[in-house]
């Protein structure tokens, strides 16, 4: 069966991926000594005491980066298929391509014009 | 029953009852992890089996695309969201009664729609597998740019306005109003 030959060097990547992490942790756990003085347990930031709390929410600009990335991604996933019949498709398939991507290009535009993607 | 399974299919079985199970597990993780981000890796672990029952029925695309929009995407959006409105260390409430009612009162209602749809819905499944393309991102290729009888071409430019308004909304909801306010008192 071909797709047990395509999948099982994935398989074999995660199970590998997974156990280094479990092994490796699992020997810290059973042969590290632990110390557990004030000092060792206090949080640090690179030597540095840390400042304020860490935990606070972040700002949205994330998000819109986020979910710009989505829509952008699935413009891509449309691209996939259209790529791998373009030879037979001729001069249709590239206009019709054109539109979809000059209509997601406006949509592109727009942001860059609403200053979405500057940082500051 | 007949119990002579073929080496091809009893890995299909022991795959699929693998998969099955994770979701299942990890499905059970999302509802009842007090720590919204450990519900939203196990989501995750949801939409990856997902993605590997898509490759069980030979949609190595659909698999694909699932693991890219939905795994990629979608989850890593749903931890942002977690992270802007709260922090992700934090523990939930348990909700009150009101809320519970109204939780269990929907959950059973779409079990119930589920299952009737289930029901009532004839699954062809022999015609489906006898057709099914060797190539599937060819085949939906193919379809999406068929202007013929039963292409999908108009849906495929129309996905194109609804990617555009999904653009525009977003920068119309999430835009800081702030910002803006600042810009009109300079």
């Amino acid at each position: 069966m071909d797709k047990v030959e395509i999948y099982l060097p994935i398989l074999i990547m995660v199970a590998v991926g997974a156990l280094i992490a479990t092994v490796l942790m699992g020997l810290s756990v059973l042969i590290g000594k632990r110390t557990r003085s004030k000092v060792k347990m206090q949080p640090y930031e690179c030597g540095v005491d840390p400042v304020g709390d860490t935990k606070h929410p972040v700002p949205v600009k994330y998000y819109m980066v986020a979910i710009l990335f989505i829509i952008f991604d699935i413009e891509v996933v449309f691209l996939y298929p259209w790529a791998v019949i373009y030879d037979s498709l001729g001069m249709f398939g590239f206009l019709e391509m054109l539109v979809f991507v000059a209509i997601l290009i406006t949509g592109y535009f727009y942001i860059l014009g609403k200053g979405a993607l500057k940082w500051d | 029953m007949d119990i002579t399974l073929n080496p091809a299919d009893l890995t299909h079985t022991i795959a699929f009852y693998t998969l099955a199970l994770t979701s299942i597990v990890a499905a059970l993780i999302v509802v009842t992890a007090k720590r919204i981000f450990r519900a939203a890796v196990a989501l995750a672990v949801v939409l990856i089996c997902g993605a590997g029952f898509y490759i069980l029925l030979n949609y190595d695309f659909i698999a694909g695309v699932q693991l890219l929009v939905y795994v990629g995407g979608i989850v890593i959006l749903i931890v942002f969201a977690v992270m802007l409105t709260s922090s992700l260390e934090s523990i939930e409430e348990p909700p009150s009664l009101g809320r519970k009612a109204l939780g269990l009162f929907s959950s059973l209602a779409f079990l119930a729609t589920a299952v009737i749809a289930f029901s009532e819905t004839k699954f062809p499944l022999s015609s489906i597998s006898a057709e099914q393309p060797k190539d599937v991102a060819k085949a939906v290729g193919r379809k999406l740019l068929d202007y013929g009888a039963g292409g999908y071409v108009l849906p495929f430019e129309v996905i194109s306005l609804l990617l555009l308004a999904s653009v525009i909304g977003a920068i119309v909801v999430a835009r800081n109003p702030k910002r803006k306010n600042e810009g009109s008192a300079t």
